[in-house]
């Protein structure tokens, strides 16, 4: 790779040929210097970029690359849902019970699903005061999404596209079910060790 | 051969850029650090050593050859005025 310091010591070898402009670069003539510094920071900048390039069919280095590698060898890109511990207080003189499963919004819009449920307790009157009752509960970040597939048409290995998320939502679990039935199909990778006309899929 | 002509376009070519906007370099005055407290003499004492390390020319020059001076023209404006050996250069920084 080229450093923008090569670029600048071979302009350096090159002003001689410039009798004019050559005292006025060498004292750093910033009508001069800044132009041929601001080209010389260019030309590092796409000597990096084609450094990388030429490495990418043996070291996989951008992203893009490192995406496009997984899809072929069947990896999708899965997410784990962020597991929050939140403390919940209780004005309220009656106790309030948070049951498993209740779906909480934060201020930024993100959805939550609580999975340990608690009973908060009323607020209590010590000493001419209420004091509020508190409690943890533990919630997950994700919330479900049902896309509707018809298939028009018998086919083995029927490929269904999953519309990728507006909101930069990762899949963190993918079910599949018939629109007449409650048993999911079976996750195979590859559709590997599977029965014939077996119910699998592979992300 | 440099001429005077010569650093006084450097000095032009200078004040009419204004700092960071040239690729990989922090070339260019600051004049605009300058407007929120035109009498703090620290400033313009940066203002200056900008100047010297962006137009190393500049350096040979002895001390207190460069000089600035803001004078308040109106309500709300000033002019800043550069002098370097006798030589005024100016930019508003209103």
């Amino acid at each position: 790779m080229l450093t923008k310091q090569d670029f600048l010591d071979k302009i350096g070898q090159s002003i001689g040929d410039y009798p004019d402009i050559a005292p006025l670069w060498k004292v750093d003539d910033p009508r001069t210097k800044q132009i041929t510094d601001a080209m010389a920071t260019m030309l590092s900048m796409l000597s990096q970029q084609i450094d990388v390039a030429m490495a990418e069919p043996f070291v996989k280095s951008r992203d893009a690359t490192v995406l496009a590698d997984a899809a072929i060898r069947g990896i999708s890109n899965e997410a784990k849902p962020a597991t929050v511990q939140l403390t919940v207080t209780n004005e309220n003189l009656v106790p309030v019970q948070i049951q498993a499963g209740m779906a909480l919004l934060d201020s930024n819009g993100n959805r939550y699903v609580v999975t340990e449920p608690a009973t908060i307790d009323a607020s209590t009157l010590v000493s001419s005061a209420y004091v509020p009752g508190t409690g943890t509960i533990q919630a997950k970040q994700y919330y479900t999404e049902t896309i509707v597939e018809t298939a028009t048409r018998s086919e083995d290995f029927y490929a269904v596209a999953i519309p990728e998320a507006n909101d930069n939502a990762y899949i963190s679990k993918l079910t599949v079910f018939l629109a007449d039935s409650d048993t999911p199909y079976q996750y195979a990778n590859k559709l590997i060790n599977v029965f014939a006309w077996g119910k699998n899929i592979h992300g | 051969m440099i001429t005077t002509d010569d650093v006084a376009e450097m000095v032009d070519y200078w004040l009419a850029t204004p700092a960071n906007s040239r690729l990989g370099s922090d070339f260019g005055n600051n004049a605009n650090m300058l407007i929120p407290d035109p009498y703090n003499a620290e400033k313009a004492n940066s203002f200056i050593k900008k100047l010297i390390k962006d137009v190393p020319v500049l350096g040979v020059l002895p001390r207190n050859a460069i000089n600035v001076y803001m004078i308040e023209i109106d309500i709300d404006k000033t002019q800043l005025i550069l002098e370097i050996s006798g030589q005024t250069f100016q930019l508003n920084a209103n």
